[in-house]
């Protein structure tokens, strides 16, 4: 049978701010809240990047677990009875909702970036002002921030037991991750390191300063593979990929399966190098050299008029230039005809070999590519870019060093939310 | 078994799951079920061959995640019967799953084989499949959850069975969407450097991820505050889901992304 609605109230007829306060007070004090945060914003410009450097952020740890701990023993007071209800949680998670739907519409400038050097004369408007480019560091984001870590943390002391463990470990794990990823937000340090081919290097690159690091890294040697590439139609009055730039007509080369078709051709791929040299005057062989190409022998076929073309295509590199295929001279759809021209390969895998020391007489050999980053002590160095434009002729590793001391606690935030997760999706309730 | 096949496999399961709805229509619910678990088994063969023609997950690609989608939709949609037997679930999701397949079919993306470094990662599948599962379970809640409201404002009376389910599955996609996260967040580590860094994807996930858990806490509440607005966030929830997934891209924020793969 289907009941009909009642609206349950515990205390029927509350008049407002009278307790227990609710979703309206809630949204009061926290939009108060807010307003001192945008106020502090206005008047101080965002947070500085230092404010909970260690030993301060130890400081707030303490304090907050100090205070969450407080909870347990004070829980039938009202201020930790509002600060753990339904309602406080609800408005605090639609605010901290509403800030994330303007960092993911109004597109953000990195967090430390300088307001004054990346947005120029116009820096003064009220939307920078109010930190509206910059959410994270802005004063009223660290507010909510905070009442989220102190609503959490104290939900967590009074909720603590075995017999409500789903809820525990939902609760207690977010409260790690957001108390890791807060908290050592100050502390964590990122550099870039470009490091030659056969050179040793322990500066980092700061905006075009140099900062020596107590870590040194020899790049050995820098390794690429690439994907064989795709074939795409140019229109060669402009230059441009056919038919159009945002969806234009690819082939993938692929040498399982040769055939296929690209716009009204039919594709066949002949031959496919992937490292090859020019030979003669439109030809290519293979070989395995410092500044060979992808180079394919293609055949296409007009479906219309049953024209075939043939011949050589690369994408080229520094040594060796490009090489296309004239289709024809094109009808009144096209009327300049069309060329087919290979795109430069994409990268399959890129890594180095490098060898690292510390100040502390650490010396570690390992290879470093994407997704496999290597620990050299409180450092994670991760390969993040190389020379393009030379592809696998880099004659440099880009690096990317990262140190969180505060990594550990997210991890196991990490780990006990996702045991959590699991006891959501396995039980079920009636 | 190259993208070609699914011009024929991608609308043959689409046949089966339009039939299986109609026969759920016309009372034969076991029959139904037969026939929207067929397609779905279909879509899983393809998809199990397209993963041995590529030599890799078909998870990168918009068409290949909707492939997933259009698989793991029919079977949550028959799991979700069997507990709480609406027709219209098994509509629901055979339509949808079908609006997928046909996409699929009219609007074949670029799908190139190439495997960026950073996908290249065990994290890459759980990831993708986690959200997949999701998604289609969220999606059922969104219908639900509008079921529910046309009760309410219709006769003022409240299904509570099916509150039961929209609760269940919600608390259920919620885990399974918190799952997605965890493991990208962890892999972000391993591929980015930071669990965690803002990127427009993620700052959607959040606000989607937020919106699922004021719905979940608010029904924790005893006083049962307006019904028919906490009903309402389901839907809202949905489209954010949405933008998460598809939308991203015609933002303004979306250029900053690493999220976005071709």
């Amino acid at each position: 049978m289907i009941p009909r609605v009642t609206f349950l109230e515990s205390v029927p007829n509350r008049r407002p701010w009278q307790w227990p306060w609710g979703y309206v007070e809630s949204a009061v004090l926290i939009g108060a809240a807010v307003v001192g945060g945008f106020i502090a914003q206005w008047r101080l410009g965002p947070m500085p990047g230092d404010l909970l450097a260690w030993p301060r952020n130890l400081i707030a740890l303490g304090a907050l677990m100090a205070l969450s701990l407080l909870a347990r023993p004070l829980r039938a007071s009202k201020f930790f009875r509002f600060l753990t209800s339904v309602p406080f949680s609800v408005i605090l998670i639609c605010a901290m909702a509403l800030f994330a739907l303007v960092m993911g519409l109004v597109p953000q400038l990195a967090p430390k970036a300088n307001l004054g050097s990346v947005l120029g004369p116009g820096q003064d408007s009220p939307v920078a002002r109010l930190g509206f480019l910059q959410v994270t560091s802005s004063w009223p984001f660290a507010v909510l921030y905070l009442m989220t870590l102190v609503g959490l943390g104290a939900t967590v002391a009074i909720g603590f037991g075995f017999r409500r463990r789903v809820f525990l470990l939902n609760h207690l794990g977010l409260w790690l991750i957001l108390l890791a990823a807060g908290l050592g937000a100050s502390d964590r340090q990122r550099e870039l390191m470009r490091v030659p081919e056969g050179g040793v290097e322990w500066r980092a690159s700061r905006e075009g300063e140099f900062a020596e690091l107590d870590l040194a890294i020899r790049l050995d040697d820098f390794v690429m593979e690439e994907y064989p590439a795709r074939l795409a139609l140019v229109n060669p009055a402009t230059g441009k990929p056919w038919p159009s730039e945002s969806a234009p007509a690819l082939f993938q080369i692929e040498p399982k399966s040769p055939r296929g078709r690209l716009g009204g051709f039919d594709i066949e791929v002949l031959q496919f190098l992937a490292r090859a040299v020019p030979v003669g005057e439109e030809g290519f062989a293979g070989a395995v050299v410092n500044g060979a190409v992808q180079a394919a022998l293609v055949k296409a076929t007009d479906r219309e008029t049953g024209q075939s073309f043939e011949g050589w295509l690369t994408a080229g590199n520094g040594f060796v230039g490009p090489s296309s295929l004239r289709l024809g001279e094109g009808g009144a759809d096209r009327p300049h005809g069309l060329v087919l021209a290979m795109t430069q390969p994409e990268p399959k895998l890129f890594l180095s070999k490098v060898k690292v020391f510390t100040k502390d007489g650490h010396e570690a050999q390992a290879n470093v590519s994407v997704n496999h980053p290597l620990r050299a002590g409180d450092w994670l160095i991760y390969q993040r870019d190389y020379d393009t434009s030379a592809g696998p002729l880099s004659r440099w590793s880009g690096f990317e060093l990262i140190k969180d001391r505060w990594l550990w606690l997210a991890y196991a935030g990490f780990a006990l939310w996702s045991m959590g997760c699991l006891g959501l999706t396995m039980g079920g309730r009636k | 078994m190259s993208w070609a096949w699914y011009n024929y496999l991608g609308p043959f399961s689409a046949a089966l799951w339009f039939v299986g709805a109609l026969v759920v229509i016309l009372g034969r619910p076991k029959a139904g079920q037969a026939l929207v678990l067929a397609g779905a088994l279909v879509t899983l063969v393809f998809i199990v061959g397209l993963w041995a023609y590529l030599g890799r997950p078909p998870l990168r690609t918009m068409g290949e995640t909707r492939l997933w989608y259009s698989f793991f939709l029919p079977l949550a949609g028959v799991l979700a019967f069997r507990r709480w037997p609406y027709g219209w679930l098994l509509i629901f999701v055979s339509v949808l799953a079908s609006v997928f397949a046909i996409l699929n079919v009219v609007r074949p993306e670029i799908h190139s084989k190439a495997l960026m470094p950073a996908l290249q990662s065990v994290f890459f599948v759980p990831h993708v499949i986690l959200y997949m599962l999701s998604y289609a379970l969220l999606a059922a809640t969104a219908v639900a959850s509008l079921a529910q409201m046309r009760n309410l404002f219709k006769t003022g009376t409240i299904d509570d069975q099916l509150y039961a389910f929209i609760d269940n599955a919600v608390r259920i996609g919620l885990g399974l969407i918190m799952l997605g996260l965890i493991t990208g967040a962890v892999w972000a580590k391993q591929a980015w450097g930071h669990y965690w860094s803002w990127d427009p994807k993620e700052t959607w996930a959040f606000v989607t991820l937020a919106t699922y858990l004021a719905y979940l806490h608010l029904r924790l509440d005893r006083r049962r505050p307006r019904p028919g607005l906490v009903l309402a966030i389901l839907p809202l929830g949905f489209l954010f889901l949405m933008i998460t997934w598809l939308g991203l891209s015609f933002l303004p924020t979306a250029p900053g992304s690493v999220h976005s793969y071709q």
